[in-house]
């Protein structure tokens, strides 16, 4: 045992200058890559399909967090398999309130807060701090960008105006997407869609997209028959075409109430390489906007229903 | 605005600059003109650079502006929330609660129908147990667990029907989770970490019964006693996860443990488990474990101890990681004890018990399983030397909700003892559900 312990304490990997930094997600993990350069590793603990809220927390996944210098996560509730991670992980700086411990959550307006009297699961899985998905607003990745980068440089003084200024290229890069993906989605403006899970304010908002209503009767709880038939019904009578549904959520009803309201289901990417070819935080946005209008322009086509753009309009 | 008033600025200072110049040179050669245009020259270039600067810093500002924006709707968003907090929580009491545990309620109820018309415990609906877990820090590397437990107990259900409801603190400890060089302690009565299944209270069990083998080794529900508790992430040249823990703990506390010897007990029993866990593929990963458990001579019992090996394999499908998954699982474990029968001969009783599970995910809410057990048992209190059950059982669970779950088995139990050679056949039903806030789990148990 001693000899492991000795043959450990000389291994190379300990001793390497880059920063370390796991992510819970592969989102959060490109976003440290384009804030940190050659000057962090980084490891997603989640695969880009996966849910965020169901996370197995295996035991390798201490292994990782063992030897890291940050830990990023998405705070609020977001992620309630991190805590008990954290507590086997035995490191005391990537506990909540240690200095390696980042939260992204930090100065982002948070959509769909419940006030004090609406906490109750008869809601289904609510999040008690308000809706947990706001990577899905290009201009929070701003926001989280920052917050990574003042990480970074609490761990590598050295490179501060380096992890600056990658801030602020993200930021530019993100406006202009941001301003030119806007501009695409012109079509759809004003329009409404369906959503499998509560996962899409943020992205409708800054879209200007409008929810009509969500497959889940109440989040994390899967519908059935009756509020199926309903859900189909209510598009068909407003005219809504397009069901958005994350890979995560059952691919099937989905395309059981597109068929009955004769419209269609658009999978969209939730994470950074939920879907192939979305390899970074940019290329969700591109892929996501892509897709609705690619569904739109089909609908258009073969649908005799009028689209939701349309008619809103 | 601003950068067409210093373009304005800087055509003023130029033209400025052309008067200055014929006043000062009285007889201009072409040499001095030709300077004099250089020098110019250079200010309007030197000036250009200093707009494009300007204009630079201009747009910076309005990004800045913009941005802070964004902030400061995130700054009013959370002075709202603390002012908000604040109001609702004037009281003292208000103060109190906000540091409350985490509290969960889980309630365990079941039933079965059995060809064993003589088990008074059978063919009736059971409260199996209510449990609450109280969990939150004390300081900011150790939390402080309690468990509550009330359940449900029947005595002797062969001779007439007793039932109790047993009250009983199911664990109480101090976890400290976060030590230097990758050291945790725990001390209090906790679940000890023999094997696989005995770490897992009733509601966490992945079907209706514990396996026989569990019940038969270490007691009834498993074994908890009271002790002390010190494991540590070994480091290794692989990289390898390898925790080894090693626990003190009460021989007298677990009355129910056919190995430990209850009431009496001079010398606590050890124990220690070595696991070993490696992820294989994608999404597939491999735990192994072995486990030793050591209590001393003590009265008319000399040494006894178990050995337990236990292997678990988890897969989900990668494209489909919340709808499909596999979990295999098994545990062995085989005793040895010498005692002294009433003619004070020593006894040596060796005895061995397995079960192995798979259950398949086959739907987002749907899980289906099979389980095989057999056991001998080690307490020769109860039973005789060559006694023996095996068992197999199937089973279907169901998550209606993340928090309500239905569970309906069929078990085949074939007993071969010396007062009683038979066999039983029933039906199992369970329905858990918890309130309150999101329990801890193992990773392999399922939400």
């Amino acid at each position: 045992m001693l000899a492991i312990a000795v043959v450990a304490a000389l291994m190379p990997s300990f001793a390497l200058a880059d920063v370390r930094v796991v992510t819970t997600n592969p989102t959060l993990a490109d976003l440290t890559r384009q804030i940190g350069g050659d000057q962090v590793r980084v490891e997603s603990l989640m695969r880009g399909p996966e849910n965020p809220h169901n996370v197995i927390p295996k035991p390798s996944f201490v292994m990782k967090l063992r030897k890291a210098d940050l830990f990023v996560h998405l705070g609020l509730d977001a992620e309630p398999w991190v805590p008990n991670l954290l507590r086997s992980a035995r490191q005391a700086r990537l506990l909540s309130g240690g200095s390696g411990n980042i939260d992204t959550s930090t100065g982002i307006a948070l959509l769909e807060v419940p006030s004090q009297g609406e906490l109750t699961r008869a809601l289904g899985d609510i999040h008690v701090y308000g809706n947990t998905h706001y990577v899905l607003d290009p201009l929070n990745g701003i926001v989280i960008g920052r917050t990574i980068a003042r990480a970074l440089t609490r761990v590598e003084p050295e490179h501060a105006s380096l992890f600056d200024e990658r801030a602020r290229e993200l930021e530019r890069s993100l406006r202009a997407l941001t301003e030119k993906l806007t501009q695409a989605m012109e079509p759809l403006a004003g329009g409404r869609v369906v959503t499998y899970h509560r996962t899409w304010p943020y992205f409708l908002k800054r879209f200007k997209l409008q929810k009509l209503d969500e497959v889940e009767p109440k989040p994390g709880i899967a519908p059935g028959p009756r509020h199926i038939a309903q859900l189909a019904e209510e598009m068909e009578r407003s005219g809504v075409g397009l069901v958005i549904v994350e890979t995560f959520s059952n691919q099937r009803t989905a395309q059981r109430v597109a068929d009955l309201s004769k419209g269609r289901t658009v999978l969209l990417a939730q994470e950074v390489n939920a879907v192939p070819g979305v390899e970074t935080y940019q290329e969700l946005f591109r892929y996501n906007t892509e897709a609705l209008l690619a569904a739109h322009r089909e609908l258009n086509g073969t649908s005799t229903n009028p689209p939701a753009a349309e008619t809103t309009r | 605005m601003r950068s067409a008033l210093a373009l304005g600025t800087a055509l003023a200072v130029c033209c400025i600059g052309f008067e200055a110049i014929p006043a000062e040179a009285e007889e201009p050669s072409a040499a001095t003109l030709m300077e004099n245009v250089k020098r110019l020259a250079e200010r309007v270039e030197e000036m250009e650079r200093s707009r494009t600067e300007d204009q630079r810093r201009i747009r910076e500002l309005e990004e800045q502006l913009e941005t802070d924006h964004y902030a400061d709707e995130a700054d009013e968003a959370s002075v709202v929330e603390a002012e908000a907090t604040a109001s609702e929580s004037g009281t003292a009491i208000g103060q109190g609660n906000l540091l409350n545990p985490a509290i969960t309620a889980f309630l365990d109820m079941g039933g079965s129908w059995s060809s064993d018309k003589d088990n008074k415990a059978r063919n009736r609906f059971t409260l199996r147990e209510a449990e609450v877990d109280f969990r939150a820090a004390v300081t900011p590397r150790a939390d402080g667990v309690l468990v509550i437990a009330i359940g449900e107990e029947i005595e002797d259900p062969f001779d007439g029907v007793e039932i109790d409801f047993k009250f009983e603190l199911e664990e109480g400890y101090l976890d400290v989770h976060t030590l230097p060089w990758d050291f945790a302690l725990r001390a209090g009565k906790f679940r000890s970490a023999f094997g696989r299944n005995n770490l897992l209270h009733t509601h966490d069990l992945p079907q209706v019964t514990r396996p026989l083998a569990v019940q038969a080794f270490l007691g009834p529900e498993g074994l908890a006693t009271v002790g002390a508790s010190l494991s540590w992430l070994v480091p290794n040249p692989w990289d390898r996860y390898v925790e080894l823990a090693a626990q003190v703990v009460n021989a007298d506390g677990g009355s129910e443990s056919p190995i430990l010897i209850g009431a009496g007990a001079r010398n606590p029993a050890v124990l220690s488990h070595l696991k070993l866990f490696q992820d294989v593929g994608d999404t597939g990963s491999l735990e192994l474990g072995t486990s030793f458990l050591y209590s001393r001579a003590s009265g008319d019992f000399d040494d006894s101890y178990v050995l337990g090996a236990d292997a678990t394999y988890m897969w989900r499908d990668p494209q489909k990681p919340d709808f499909r998954s596999l979990l295999l699982q098994g545990e062995f474990f085989w005793s040895r004890s010498d005692f002294l029968d009433q003619f004070e001969d020593i006894i040596r009783d060796d005895n061995w018990g397995v079960y192995v599970f798979g259950q398949y995910q086959f739907a987002q809410n749907w899980y289906a399983g099979i389980r095989y057990d057999y056991t001998d048992f080690p307490n020769l209190e109860v039973r005789h030397q060559t006694d023996s059950d095996w068992a197999i059982s199937s089973y279907v669970t169901w998550y209606l909700f993340e928090a309500l779950r239905l569970r309906l088995e069929y078990q085949h139990l074939d007993r071969d003892h010396v007062d009683r050679n038979d066999t039983e056949d029933a039906i199992l039903l369970g329905l858990t559900f918890y309130i309150g806030a999101h329990p801890p789990h193992p990773y392999w148990v399922n939400r």
